[in-house]
């Protein structure tokens, strides 16, 4: 069945980028995407909802960050494992983000292998 | 929602700040351990962030906060920080970085600085104290050694990682690596060094040396997790040879912290003399007092700024009424009307007073633009690698806003082209037995009418072999003639527009292109460029401009039925002209003055108002008067006029015109009657004779 499949929460405020990260977790064989979150907000609520085994997490979002949730998730669950998604010469808030608890980072643009890896290797 | 005027404040306000600023930290440099600047740096940069936070700049505010905590960390616990190179460089990019935001400011642009630039001070801040717990890689005391190397649950590994050549975040990438070996172990030393490991500054790999009680296995299994690494490689490492690594890091720990205390007077490229320090602090604790006045809260309003479109609208409206001052004068001596004569004659004290004070407003200390310069000559001493005592003189001296603005450039290239070209290097200076310090002077002070600004370096002097070499070569004068020419004709040479074009590039070690540029500048302002230099002992250039060039006093006169105007300051004397006295030697036109023979000039032939041959010069009575001008010692001309008219105030309006580019204008007036008058710029004329007389042939 799907007993290694890692349950992955996507949060990213546009839909697009959501989408695209659906697509490419859904198509490997080690993760599906159970919820998305377009907000920090959003996030928390469905973590501790849902209790995912990867978050992927966007650094620039209204309301409350990436870093901001980040850090709120790790309070909630410090074996929490988040992988920040950043853009090219956001170095600072990825540092920020690692600081209050974030497991790894990958770039945007990604590569479906990049993904592959992180369930691999990260989720839990 | 912050009004435009108050805009306008702010950007003054912050800039003033962020100026006083530089000088601290140019203090801190000198003397890193010296407590007062520091005091003052934690002072403006807590000033800086009520500026920027009440302009509605939050994230600036914050940065300078940044500043203000990490400066007063250093104040109360002196031991925690050492002021390195690295931290004084930071502190001058903050400056520019909070001068990029005024810069916008001024447009009304509302940009603030980038989130990322903030966090990633923090960070840098934070790792420059070493009390704070930021930093993975541990410096282990010796009193610890033995505890470590008996704990038999110890294992002392060195591992080797490379990372993917596709990461780019490498200080982050850093961070994971080091915050999952730190849960199971404790890393003691990193190759290529702690520092730059922490910051992130490797190019693709690094070692590091380990301390864990886990197997090697479960340190690959730790690794695994963590993306972006292309390879590793675990050595383990047995006691003895950790013992004496642990050793060895030890002695460069102690180095590195060293290095960090400020016994940097060796490496210094200023010199750190008692004296010299006090002296420089002299005038900058005058700057400093005026500041404190300033910013004290609350206290009477003894000044005020004033905006400078305001005071240059003042200044043209006082002009005008000088003129029509002018003319109800001429009217009133025409009607003769005692009473009304009267009334004006007593508005000549009035005016005049009102004339200086205005003169007054428009004066600013050359201190405000030269001090900038430090910091100039700072930072194109470290480029070059040279060692340079820079001294201001005269600072005090007060000069028009204008003008100043205008010397800017000039200077700017003069004082680069003397760290660049003319002091030598310490070894070369050293090798000719001068001090390996070479001194470079600013002097400014006030003479008759004009300010000078002498611009002074003791290297290596103009190659004056080489000018001579230049004009043979463009065929100016063979080699014999060369040498009889003197330093004062080579260096007109040097000035001329003409000379950078005929050398090409690269002429006299580098100093050439771009004087005749300065020359010109100095020329439109109606001042002049002299130079004075000997090898190998150094060169001084001097600037002459005017004090103001507002109103003169000029000498009207007439030639073929124009009205031109001399300023005074430049004329000797004024006399009859007589025929006989004038000769023509080699085709150039000389008066016999005094037994002298003096250059001289046919005005009415020199603009060509009536083509004239040399034959019907000598039969020309129409000229009556001959006023001898005086550039400087070496250098006169008679300017040979029709008719003399009055010496009166004008009001110089600076000539540019689309329709000539005639040199020999300075500018022109209005007179009383609203004729329109052209000033003559004698001394560009006067130089101008003297190149053609030498280029003659």
């Amino acid at each position: 069945m799907t007993k290694n499949k890692k349950k992955v929460l996507v949060v990213d405020d546009a839909q697009f980028t959501r989408n695209m990260l659906k697509n490419i977790i859904n198509k490997t064989d080690f993760g599906e995407v159970i919820a998305e979150a377009k907000n920090g907000v959003e996030a928390v609520e469905l973590y501790q909802k849902l209790k995912p085994d990867l978050v992927t997490m966007d650094l620039v979002m209204p309301e409350q960050g990436g870093i901001e949730t980040t850090e709120k998730l790790i309070n909630i669950d410090p074996n929490a494992i988040i992988v920040i998604v950043s853009a090219l010469g956001q170095e600072a808030l990825v540092l920020e983000a690692a600081k209050k608890g974030a497991k790894d980072f990958i770039q945007k643009p990604f590569k479906p292998a990049q993904i592959e890896e992180v369930l691999e290797r990260i989720a839990g | 929602m912050i009004s435009q005027d108050d805009m306008k404040l702010f950007v003054s306000e912050t800039e003033e700040l962020i100026l006083k600023t530089e000088g601290e930290i140019l203090k801190i440099e000198q003397n890193p351990k010296a407590l007062k600047p520091i005091q003052n740096l934690f002072y403006t940069f807590h000033t800086l962030k009520g500026l920027t936070a009440m302009a509605g700049f939050n994230n600036a505010s914050k940065f300078c906060h940044y500043f203000e905590a990490f400066l007063q960390n250093i104040k109360d616990n002196q031991d925690s920080v050492h002021m390195s190179d690295v931290i004084i460089n930071m502190l001058f990019e903050s400056l520019e970085v909070l001068r990029s935001v005024l810069k916008n400011a001024r447009t009304g642009d509302m940009t603030d600085i980038d989130q990322s630039l903030l966090l990633d001070l923090r960070d840098s801040l934070d790792s420059f104290d070493s009390s704070s717990d930021m930093s993975f890689i541990k410096h282990i005391q010796p009193d610890k050694f033995s505890d470590i190397l008996n704990d038999k649950s110890n294992n002392f590994y060195k591992v080797y990682i490379r990372l993917q050549s596709t990461c780019v975040f490498k200080k982050v990438r850093l961070f994971i690596i080091f915050r999952a070996l730190t849960e199971k172990g404790q890393i003691c030393w990193g190759v290529p060094d702690p520092e730059s490991l922490e910051r992130g500054d490797i190019i693709n790999d690094f070692e590091i040396y380990y301390i864990s009680h886990s197997k090697n296995d479960e340190i690959v299994k730790n690794l695994n997790e963590i993306l972006e690494i292309e390879n590793k490689v675990i050595k383990k490492l047995d006691n003895k040879e950790f013992e004496g690594l642990l050793n060895e890091f030890d002695l460069k720990w102690t180095r590195i912290l060293e290095r960090e205390t400020p016994k940097r007077s060796k490496e210094l490229y200023h010199v750190e003399s008692e004296e010299e320090e006090e002296f420089i602090d002299g005038e900058n604790e005058t700057i400093s007092h005026v500041f404190e006045d300033y910013s004290d809260e609350g206290t009477k309003i003894s000044s005020v700024k004033v905006d400078v479109d305001i005071l240059e609208k003042l200044m043209n409206h006082f002009g005008e009424i000088v003129i029509l001052k002018n003319q109800l004068t001429r009217i009133l001596k025409e009607r003769q009307d005692r009473v009304l004569g009267t009334v004006v004659n007593n508005m000549e004290k009035p005016f005049l007073d009102i004339q200086e004070l205005i003169f007054g407003l428009k004066l600013v200390r050359v201190e405000t633009t030269f001090v900038k310069y430090k910091r100039l000559i700072r930072d194109v001493a470290k480029e070059t690698g040279k060692k340079i005592r820079f001294v201001l003189e005269g600072i005090n001296v007060e000069i028009d806003r204008k003008i100043l603005e205008e010397l800017n450039s000039p200077l700017v290239h003069l004082l680069r082209n003397a760290v660049y070209h003319g002091i030598e290097s310490p070894k070369l200076r050293m090798k000719k037995t001068k001090n390996q310090i070479g001194l470079l002077r600013l002097k400014t002070y006030r003479s008759a009418g004009s300010i000078y600004v002498e611009v002074t370096d003791d290297g290596q002097g103009i190659d004056y072999d080489s000018v001579k070499d230049i004009l043979v070569n463009k065929g100016l004068f063979s080699k014999e003639e060369v040498e009889q020419l003197n330093t004062n004709v080579l260096n007109q040479y040097i000035l001329q527009p003409g000379f950078t074009t005929l050398s090409g590039a690269n002429m006299i070690s580098g100093r050439g292109i771009g004087l005749a540029i300065v020359a010109d500048k100095i020329r439109d302002l109606g001042g002049s460029l002299r130079i004075h230099s000997e090898k190998d002992v150094g060169t001084t250039f001097t600037l002459i401009v005017p004090f103001s060039r507002a109103i003169l006093k000029a000498q009207l006169f007439n030639v073929a039925g124009e009205l031109f105007a001399i300023p005074i300051e430049y004329i000797e004397t004024i006399f009859q002209f007589k025929q006989e006295k004038a000769e023509y030697i080699d085709d150039t036109l000389y008066y016999k003055h005094n037994s002298n023979l003096i250059p001289a000039i046919q005005l009415e032939r020199h603009f060509q108002f009536n083509a004239i041959s040399n034959e019907d010069l000598r039969l020309h009575s129409k000229s009556q008067v001959a006023i001898l001008c005086k550039k400087d010692d070496m250098n006169s001309a008679i300017f040979i006029v029709d008719d003399l008219m009055q010496q009166t105030d004008i009001v110089v309006k600076p000539f540019k015109s689309n329709y000539s580019d005639s040199r020999d204008i300075l500018g022109s007036t209005i007179l009383d009657d609203g004729s329109v008058c052209l000033i003559l710029d004698v001394l560009t004329i006067i130089t101008q004779m003297k190149f053609e007389q030498l280029n003659f042939k």
